[in-house]
């Protein structure tokens, strides 16, 4: 199929667009059509999945690239700077393939998730359906300019969403995470405009023609003599500009990823957020942030990610430590899993940190596991929050012997979350680690202790997951208040729909895990060479 | 020698017609409002008179120097204008515009003709009379409410413009002692330009222009006087004289011809970091709309003074961008909230749950608000990002740590700018409200608003139209 990515992005912009003109009152029809735009994307996600050719090693970053879509958008005439060039250019590698097609998969389940809705429901699936389109065009897009553009264009509806459909503090929590997120972008918009401005070529006249190609940034196309060009001595406060470059970029992703000390927003929109919206946070939008640190901040300076590989390790094991302590102490489930994901996500960092084979490929794959588990963990509370209105860990006690196949599948992702062998959260974290660790003897970026005492996280998520086990699902059965002990049924067909094929994937991955390993592999392994060969040049300038 | 002269002077005047045709069309519509007594035909009379404006209009590639050197027309000025007479035309269909007379539409034909005057003004002398002849315009119009508030205003803006105007001319009478000359193009102050006294004659010239764009600390008058205006007017205020005190102001820097070095240059690019701090700080805790958008309009000058510091033609077309499309903007920003004023909205509270009777609307208050914040996809992060891209461009050149902080204090305010633009989408859709007695607006209401709207999108999707008009002017450098 032709243009296969611009569908992805653009079916859920068409969905919206019918659903805007549907009448109000046919609220069924909104919600079939939502279902049906999400469906196509992932068919056209898993289509995806199928054609991707893993075998394919790349040497530059332009041969990395399938399913490539490449159109002019705007050209401009900048004063006297010259040209600029901003394209509509699209395409995946072993990056970004695994995560748009687990963006399509959770699309789908937010939509049967929100299937009750019976408030504004015009209102929730056009949003709904546009943030679908701008998280694919995110991970998709191969220009920055584009990319910032639907990197932007996610927070609106997300902040509509979370703010109209949200929990009773959702005012709050929504111009929060509007507030860290918006910031966090400009910090990139800065960075992005110098990088484009050093970034470019000369056409046949010999006009300079700028470009925000980010296959031409991270192949190291600069012009010579621009502040972001490696090697060209500016310096602000003893520091290179690329150095304060990567600072503001990284800043910028780990706001969304998040991690500690910028992850304050994640609890807050959890809590408010509907639990499909929840579901979307977790399982897609932070891998946003992820995806970020790898295609921009990581692949376009080489240089300053081997410089600063110590840092931003120890913020990765600060993130796993902290985020794990914190989630022990919550008593609102969903605010547990909003800081499992802060302790989650700390292993990206650190595995990225690593620059080795395992360490990058582990953090990938712990992008794609975490979607798929934080997803599954959030529809899991949603259950019980449907049927009490209430999160709180107290409140009940003893669900095992009155919901026992709900409480199969809590125990299957906590279980996954806290990384038990043969399920796939186990697989990105071991990576990780072993990537960490080994990280001292094969490029000595830095030492052993920090993936050492990363290993801590793990044994604390142990900790918080089997003691919430232990309080809500074993022992006496118990509710806080009467009238929930009616309400307390089983799962509906409609909850089995969403939690087996979660559920799947995550036996599926745990026990195959070169299903995704195996396609990955060579970019993976570019990824890391490229970056640490790059990175010694630059440096050497 | 004499007859030369008037060859000058009869030779210069085809050359202003758009200013005569403008000024014998103002003076007409006084004449028609001593004849009818119907608004309507008021506004007719009014809208055809700029049109016919805008017909007059001449676009001169190379310049011309007309009456002695005293006015200067170039492509700039040119296109500007039609942009202020745009600008102007949209104001009839302001519902809260149903009562004027023929006087109103006579005093706002006064701004735009002053305004226009400034942009091609080319000696001190004839710069204070422009700026006089729009500020009177001006303080005239804020009272156009006739409420208690609004003469508070007026006196407000009518005080803190007289004194600004006499310091302006003190200065001028310095500059002219100096240099013996009052014409900017002849002026060569870069010799002298570590003598103190002479810069403070320049700070007090400036301080008179920076008044009337509402730079800190002389944006005290914008608020009160805002608030209390009738909205179109407020709309013209907010664009016409503003953006032509600001070609102005560039013409003046540009003649002291001193690039990077003055301690004056320095102390305008300190004004203009403070501008968009204080402006943007100050809408925080506004609750009045129009108090907020007039914050939100300090701040923008900011802006759009940061693109006036940057030398030759890469300032000056990031000006031209911003001036365009903020035009677009604050037009359909006033629009919007004249709409919501004749039904008795005006604080944001009231705006509280209105979603359920407004939702249409409400998506264009939301696109409107997201434009000037300055986020994708609309043409209010086009133009923000070109500025940031001109000022980065300027800080690689010559390396100013202060041009650095200019943009940085920039880009810092959107965030905070997030904070206020969004607080009326945000009692619209996320608070709840009684709203029993509100009444829908009207299909025409909502079409004009959607055709701004999507204006300020499409200029986002393709800026060539922008990128064309900004590359076609000839920059001069009188």
């Amino acid at each position: 199929m032709d243009n296969l990515l611009s569908w992805l992005i653009f079916i859920p912009f068409a969905g919206a667009l019918l659903i805007g003109l549907l009448p109000d009152s046919k609220s069924l029809l909104m919600k079939i059509v939502a279902l049906v735009a999400t469906c196509i994307q992932l068919v056209l996600g898993l289509l995806l999945f199928v054609q991707f050719d893993g075998s394919v090693a790349p040497e530059s970053w332009s041969e990395a690239f399938q399913f490539v879509e490449l159109m002019p958008w705007i050209q401009l005439k900048v004063g006297t700077i010259g040209f600029l060039q901003i394209d509509y250019f699209l395409g995946v590698d072993g990056i970004s393939m695994p995560l748009v097609v687990l963006s399509a998969l959770l699309l789908v389940i937010g939509v049967i998730s929100s299937w009750n809705l019976t408030q504004k429901v015009k209102g929730y699936f056009m949003l709904y359906l546009v943030l679908s389109g701008s998280l694919i065009g995110c991970f998709v897009a191969l220009d920055f300019f584009l990319f910032y553009v639907f990197f932007e264009f996610m927070l609106l509806p997300m902040f509509f969403l979370i703010g109209v459909w949200g929990g009773p503090r959702r005012s709050y929590a929504s111009i929060k995470f509007f507030l860290y997120t918006l910031f966090g972008s400009l910090l990139i918009l800065v960075v992005m405009i110098g990088l484009y401005l050093s970034t470019g070529s000369f056409d046949e006249f010999g006009n300079q023609v700028n470009t925000f190609s980010l296959v031409q940034m991270m192949d190291g196309g600069f012009i010579d003599s621009t502040l972001l060009a490696p090697g060209s001595g500016f310096y602000l406060w003893g520091e290179s500009l690329r150095y304060w470059a990567f600072v503001l970029l990284f800043i910028g992703f780990i706001i969304k990823l998040p991690a500690v000390p910028f992850h304050t927003w994640l609890p807050d929109a959890h809590v408010e957020a509907p639990t499909a919206i929840s579901v979307l946070l977790a399982g897609v939008l932070l891998k946003v942030g992820g995806y970020g640190l790898f295609r921009i901040c990581y692949a376009i300076f080489p240089d300053i990610a081997i410089e600063l590989a110590q840092p931003v390790a120890i913020l990765g094991m600060i993130s796993i430590v902290y985020g794990g302590m914190v989630a022990m102490a919550q008593n609102d489930v969903k605010k547990l899993i909003a800081y499992s994901s802060v302790s989650h996500m700390g292993f990206v960092l650190l595995g990225l940190a690593a620059l080795t084979s395992e360490g990058v490929a582990g953090a990938l794959f712990q992008m794609v596991s975490h979607g798929f588990i934080s997803g599954a963990l959030f529809l899991v509370v949603g259950v019980i929050y449907d049927r009490t209105h209430d999160r709180q860990i107290e409140g009940l006690s003893g669900l095992a012997g009155k919901m026992p196949k709900y409480t199969f599948f809590v125990v299957l992702f906590f279980f996954a979350s806290l990384g038990l062998p043969g399920l796939s959260g186990f697989v990105g974290e071991l990576l990780v680690l072993i990537g960490a660790i080994g990280a001292e003897s094969t490029n000595g970026l830095f030492p052993r202790w920090i993936g050492m005492v990363s290993v801590l996280g793990i044994i604390i998520s142990a900790g918080y997951y089997l003691w919430t086990l232990q309080r809500m699902f074993f022992g006496k059965y118990w509710t806080k208040e009467s009238a929930w002990d009616a309400k307390m049924l089983d799962l509906t067909p409609r909850e089995w729909l969403m939690l087996v094929p979660l559920a799947v994937l995550t036996l599926l991955f745990g026990v195959f895990p070169s299903l995704l390993l195996d396609p990955i592999e060579n970019t993976m392994q570019f990824f890391v060479e490229s970056l640490l060969n790059q990175g010694q040049t630059y440096l050497n300038l | 020698m004499l007859a030369d002269q008037l060859q000058d002077i009869l030779g210069s005047l085809s050359a202003l017609s758009f200013e005569i045709g403008l000024l014998a069309g103002a003076l007409l519509l006084l004449i028609l409002g001593m004849l009818v007594k119907s608004r309507i035909a008021f506004k007719i009379a009014y809208v055809v008179v700029l049109i016919a404006g805008l017909l007059l209009i001449r676009f001169e590639d190379n310049g011309l120097m007309l009456f002695n050197e005293n006015l200067a027309i170039d492509d700039l000025g040119a296109i500007l204008k039609a942009l202020l007479v745009f600008a102007g035309i949209w104001i009839v269909f302001f519902p809260t515009s149903e009562n004027h007379g023929s006087e109103f539409y006579f005093l706002i034909l006064s701004v735009i003709v002053g305004s226009s005057f400034m942009l091609s003004a080319n000696n001190l002398l004839v710069i204070y009379l422009v700026v006089e002849l729009t500020s009177f315009a001006s303080y005239t119009l804020t009272n156009f409410n006739f409420e208690k508030k609004s003469y508070e205003a007026g006196i407000k803006y009518l005080l803190f413009g007289g004194v600004s105007s006499a310091l302006a001319l003190y200065g001028a009478s310095i500059l002219y002692g100096y240099s013996g000359t009052l014409t900017l193009s002849e002026f060569s102050f870069g010799l002298l330009e570590n003598d103190y006294f002479l810069n403070v004659g320049m700070l007090l010239f400036v301080g008179g222009l920076l008044f009337k764009v509402s730079i800190v600390p002389f944006h005290i008058w914008v608020p009160s006087t805002y608030e209390a205006t009738p909205t179109e007017a407020v709309t013209i205020l907010s664009i016409v004289p503003k953006i032509a005190g600001l070609v102005l102001l560039n013409r003046v820097l540009d003649s002291l011809d001193m690039m990077g070095q003055s301690w004056l240059l320095l102390s305008i690019t300190i004004l203009g970091i403070a501008t968009i701090g204080i402006g943007t700080l100050g809408a925080l805790r506004q609750t009045n709309v129009k108090r907020m958008i007039a914050y939100g309009a300090i701040a923008h000058s900011g802006f759009l003074l940061a693109a006036v510091l940057i030398p030759y033609q890469n300032g000056l077309q990031a000006f031209v961008w911003y001036s365009v499309v903020y035009s677009i903007m604050n037009i359909v920003v006033f629009y919007l909230i004249s709409i919501f004023e004749s039904k008795g909205i005006t604080e944001v509270h009231q705006f509280a749950g209105l979603s359920s009777k407004e939702a249409y609307l409400g998506g264009v208050v939301v696109v409107v608000m997201i434009a000037l914040i300055g986020l994708p996809p609309t043409a209010g992060f086009t133009i923000k990002f070109y500025l940031f891209t001109m000022m980065w461009e300027w800080y690689q050149a010559v390396g100013d740590p202060w041009m650095l902080t200019y943009l940085l204090v920039a880009v810092v305010s959107v965030v905070f700018s997030l904070f206020f633009y969004l607080k009326v989408p945000y009692f619209l859709f996320l608070k709840d409200g009684q709203n029993q007695n509100y009444s829908r607006s009207s299909i025409s209401q909502r079409a004009i608003a959607t055709i701004f709207t999507l204006l300020v999108l499409w200029l986002f999707f393709s800026p060539e139209i922008l990128n064309n008009i900004a590359n076609n002017i000839n920059f001069l450098d009188w």
